[in-house]
């Protein structure tokens, strides 16, 4: 896409950033940031549009929620991969065209997009609950919840419980037992297995993240193209070992009575952050700021929770942890801190490395 | 005169190719542009780093190799499956043909990515689907995950295409020639290889390189049993570039110039097959429906249709029939309908069945229009510039969906009210018309070409406009052709999916858009149910239009053996018989 924008609306684009800086200097004086949104003018604006990676049923539910509270605005939300909501993003934002209202990708991406100054700060009086490392500096975006990776293991395949992994350095020296039967995702398509890695190597360092997966690759792991394949897989048995996957997977197929445990690893499990931002060139901005603190609030908290996806706001409901499906206490749900900006600097490399290890071409 | 002269020299060409120049060759101009152009937005530079780039990677070779590879697999075994169907039903005395015509077509009513997920299934010995329904008896494992799984899989999906296109041209066949055939001692099987197959040879190379062409480009079938095991096509791979950050439009670009002279040489090779002979068969003589006998054989025929059917589209449907009802795959011991009831109140997917149906519906009607005219231009009129057209109308077809979405994107981003098709179903149709619309001009081309030019003539010597022998006589002999080529567009842009994927949102969604997200991130049985509701609504809907489709042709037979008797009366050099209006 580079050529078209660049090529095609060069100057145009000049003139619509200096334009559109101009306003919002304008419109956010720096004290006035934390106010919050005008419910009054979000309402005359009428709609909303939204461009995010989650899951088509949680942007739904998220935007019924929102719907049922602020019934005059109307969303409209676009899904895909992370790498495909940027890229429409990227080209709609430089035709000057109307684009998303609100973004909703992984920080680093979000951090790329406020470095080219196409998405404005916004203090939003929630943003307050959430833990500093979920929060950018400058008030470009914030985590709203996370994907939490684990492992799932078939428990017909592996009834005993010492059998199983206990930890990810585990799989550094896989067991014998375990070879043929682990699966893992595609470090290159699939961002929580990449931010898996990534989270690894920041908290082991570079040689264990590599030890692990020499030793999946050791132990014949088979890539899986998607996390609903995997918990297929691991559900019928096919592959009993699920070495990486985002927990809410987990839940349905338990609740179905699928002979699956969820295990958290002893250093915790990683945590994939989802942040939100306003576009610059949002038509809808106070639509976008009502949206923004209802996200945050502990109402919009609750949404996730319910699909089983951690929320980030400190405080807030236990529920997508639940009971009955054999899982730990909540108290016992640790997570592993993740700086996920500062890992993403590494990408190249370790896309590139897992790859090679993997064999994947 | 002079003034004439001019408007056939520059305005007509001008009045056809602008649209579709700006429909077609801007946003293919976009994607060469993309190969060419890299580096951040702003400071652009002409560069040939994608290509250097896209040869330098340890893939390109093994990808393009397993592109032509299973597209020549595939298209080869479509036609072993495809043309004895297509001859069966159209020209051979085999018992319950209206039914078995049905079952050679079924195929297309289910989405490939549902095939492919059920084979999977079927070859899987720990999920046990075939244990299940053969009540315990047993289970086979097999793998499909490797060249020749896709090859197959895809072979006999493509075959109803064959079936489709030789159908409706075996029909159009003389059976007079065949019956001299038979008096001078030739078998029928002789007959058919030695006179049948010559005289239909432009319907087989359009098929024949529709097949490869499609074969190329078709996703689904090779993302679920191919990426798994690390075996890409061109059109795995450029999804697979566009979903890993930062996007390489650059290489996607590239990779799609690099398969285009693959794409025009096939182009080429089937406008020499086409020219080569003459291929008028039906002319202004006989239509009578003399079927050729072949004793007990009808009944293996027969037997060879229903066993087709039986592995190619019940038993997949069967098997997701089944998924669907399961709370997961695997989960035999019970069975409910928990699936479809949570449809009931799934207003996301409401809404992509209304939306499907009104872009696949009145995309393929305008679609249709725009192919007949182009049509009758191309191999009718015949003037100079129509090989352009030919070639340009071609491309498209050949482009991966996911990039044409893409420069579809950036072409009406940049136009002036876009926002008038942008975001709108406008757009979605464009793209599947884009994608097709050679596909259609192709359809109707092939039986265009075997209608005599006299059938013509003679109307205008009696008098008729050419525009009154277009509507009165060449439409109603070729209405089959039309009905298929509807019924091909309404199926193609139904299941469109790859070139929608960067254009859809909330409001536009469509049932495939919808079912590769669950693909993607939901559970197999709920993909199974949507997936169910999905293969209804294509057959109900193709249902209705074959019905219509039979029901017009008749009245439109009755209405030219009428209007033809009365003609016929209207003495020669006469005052001509002008229709009443």
């Amino acid at each position: 896409m580079t050529m078209n924008c660049s090529v095609v609306r060069k100057a145009r684009r000049h003139w619509q950033a200096l334009a559109f800086a101009l306003a919002t200097s304008a419109m956010f004086p720096a004290g006035a940031l934390a106010q919050g949104a005008d419910v009054a003018a979000a309402e005359a604006e009428g709609k909303l549009v939204i461009y995010v990676l989650w899951l088509t049923d949680d942007v739904a539910a998220m935007a019924d929620a929102f719907k049922a509270k602020y019934p005059k605005i109307n969303i409209e939300f676009y899904r895909n991969g992370g790498p495909l909501v940027a890229e429409r993003f990227r080209s709609e934002y430089n035709a000057g065209g109307h684009s998303a209202d609100i973004l909703s990708l992984d920080p680093a991406e979000l951090e790329r997009f406020a470095a080219d100054g196409m998405i404005v700060q916004y203090e939003s009086p929630e943003a307050v609950h959430f833990p500093e490392w979920a929060r950018s500096k400058d008030n470009y975006w914030t985590a709203v919840f996370s994907y939490t990776n684990g492992q799932i293991i078939n428990t017909n395949a592996f009834p005993d419980k010492e059998s199983w992994p206990k930890d990810w350095a585990d799989f550094a020296n896989a067991k014998e037992e375990w070879r043929g039967k682990i699966c893992t995702g595609d470090i290159r398509v699939a961002s929580h297995t990449f931010n898996n890695i990534a989270a690894i190597s920041q908290h082991y360092g570079k040689d264990q993240a590599w030890a692990q997966y020499q030793g999946l690759k050791d132990a014949n792991v088979r890539i899986y193209t998607g996390a609903p394949q995997a918990r297929e897989l691991v559900a019928s048995g096919e592959c009993p070992i699920i070495h990486q996957i985002p927990f809410h997977n987990f839940v349905p197929i338990a609740q179905a009575g699928a002979p699956v445990a969820w295990i958290v690893p002893a250093e915790g499990m990683i945590p994939v952050p989802q942040a939100v931002a306003i576009g610059n060139n949002a038509v809808n901005p106070n639509a976008a700021k009502l949206f923004y603190d209802f996200v945050l609030s502990e109402e919009g908290q609750a949404v996730f929770a319910k699909t089983f996806l951690a929320p980030m706001r400190e405080g807030a409901s236990t529920e997508w942890w639940p009971d009955g499906i054999g899982l730990p206490p909540a108290s016992e749900a640790k997570i592993m801190p993740f700086d996920q900006v500062e890992a993403d600097k590494d990408r190249d490399e370790l896309l590139k490395r897992g790859a090679e290890i993997l064999g994947l071409q | 005169m002079a003034f004439g002269k001019l408007l056939r020299a520059v305005a007509a060409p001008t009045l056809v190719s602008a649209p579709l120049l700006f429909m077609i060759g801007l946003p293919l101009a976009m994607i060469v542009a993309a190969s060419f152009w890299t580096g951040k937005q702003g400071d652009a530079t002409f560069t040939l780093e994608a290509y250097r780039q896209l040869f330098a990677t340890s893939w390109i070779w093994e990808t393009v190799y397993n592109t032509v590879g299973v597209a020549v697999a595939s298209t080869a075994i479509a036609f072993l499956i495809g043309t004895p169907q297509a001859w069966l039903i159209a020209r051979v005395d085999i018992p319950w043909r209206g039914a078995l015509r049905f079952l050679c077509i079924s195929p297309l009513f289910l989405s490939p990515l549902l095939s492919s997920v059920a084979w999977d299934l079927m070859g899987s010995k720990p999920t046990g689907v075939i244990r299940f329904l053969t009540g315990g008896l047993f289970q086979p494992e097999f793998n499909l995950r490797n060249f020749w799984g896709i090859s197959l899989l895809m072979g006999a999906y493509f075959s109803s295409y064959v079936f489709l296109y030789l159908w409706a041209a075996f029909r159009n066949v003389d059976p007079a020639i065949e019956e001299a055939a038979s008096i001078a001692g030739l078998g029928p099987f002789s007959t058919f290889l030695r006179l049948t197959v010559p005289t239909i040879l432009p319907a087989i190379a359009f098929v024949g390189v529709l097949i490869l062409v499609l074969a190329m480009g078709i996703f689904a079938i090779p993302a679920v049993l191919g990426w798994p095991e690390g075996f890409f096509v061109l059109s795995t791979r450029i999804f697979f570039l566009l979903s890993v950050p930062p996007v390489n439009w650059g290489m996607a670009g590239a990779m799609t110039v690099v398969f285009m002279p693959l794409i025009l040489g096939g182009i080429f090779l089937q406008r020499r097959l086409v020219k080569k002979g003459d291929f008028t068969l039906v002319s202004g003589k006989t239509a009578r429906d003399i079927r050729i006998k072949i004793g007990a054989w009808r009944w293996a025929g027969a037997a060879f249709i229903v066993l087709y059917w039986f592995l190619v589209a019940a038993l997949p449907t069967v098997v997701i029939g089944v998924v669907s009802l399961t709370a997961y795959s695997g989960a035999y011991g019970s069975l409910g309908l928990t699936q479809y009831y949570r449809l009931l109140d799934y207003e996301l997917f409401h809404r992509a069945v209304k939306n499907s149906l009104i872009t696949s519906i009145l995309g393929a009607f305008i679609a249709v229009a725009i192919a007949v005219t182009l049509a009758y231009i191309v191999y009718r009129l015949k003037p100079r510039w129509a090989t352009f057209i030919e070639y340009l109308i071609s491309i498209p077809l050949g482009v991966p969906g996911v990039v044409i979405g893409a420069a579809l994107l950036w072409t009406w981003l940049s136009l002036p009210l876009s926002y008038l098709v942008y975001g709108s179903l406008t757009i979605i149709i464009i793209a599947c018309i884009t994608q097709f619309l050679t596909t259609g001009v192709r359809a109707i081309s092939a039986v265009l070409v075997q209608i005599g030019r006299d059938v013509e003539e003679s109307a205008w010597v009696s008098g008729a406009t050419r525009f009154y022998a277009i509507r009165r006589i060449l439409m109603p002999l070729m209405l089959p052709g039309l009905q298929s080529a509807w019924v091909l567009m309404f199926i193609l842009f139904f299941r469109e999916l790859s070139a929608v994927v960067l254009l859809w949102s909330s409001r536009t969604i469509t049932l495939p858009v919808l079912t590769f997200e669950i693909w993607r991130e939901g559970s197999y049985p709920r993909l199974a149910a949507v997936g169910i509701v999905e293969t209804a609504l294509i057959a109900s809907v193709v249902f209705i239009a074959v019905i219509a489709g039979s029901v017009i042709q008749k009245i439109a037979r009755f209405a030219v053996v009428r209007r033809s008797s009365s003609t016929a009366v209207a003495a020669p050099g006469a005052e001509p018989a002008l229709p009443k209006r």
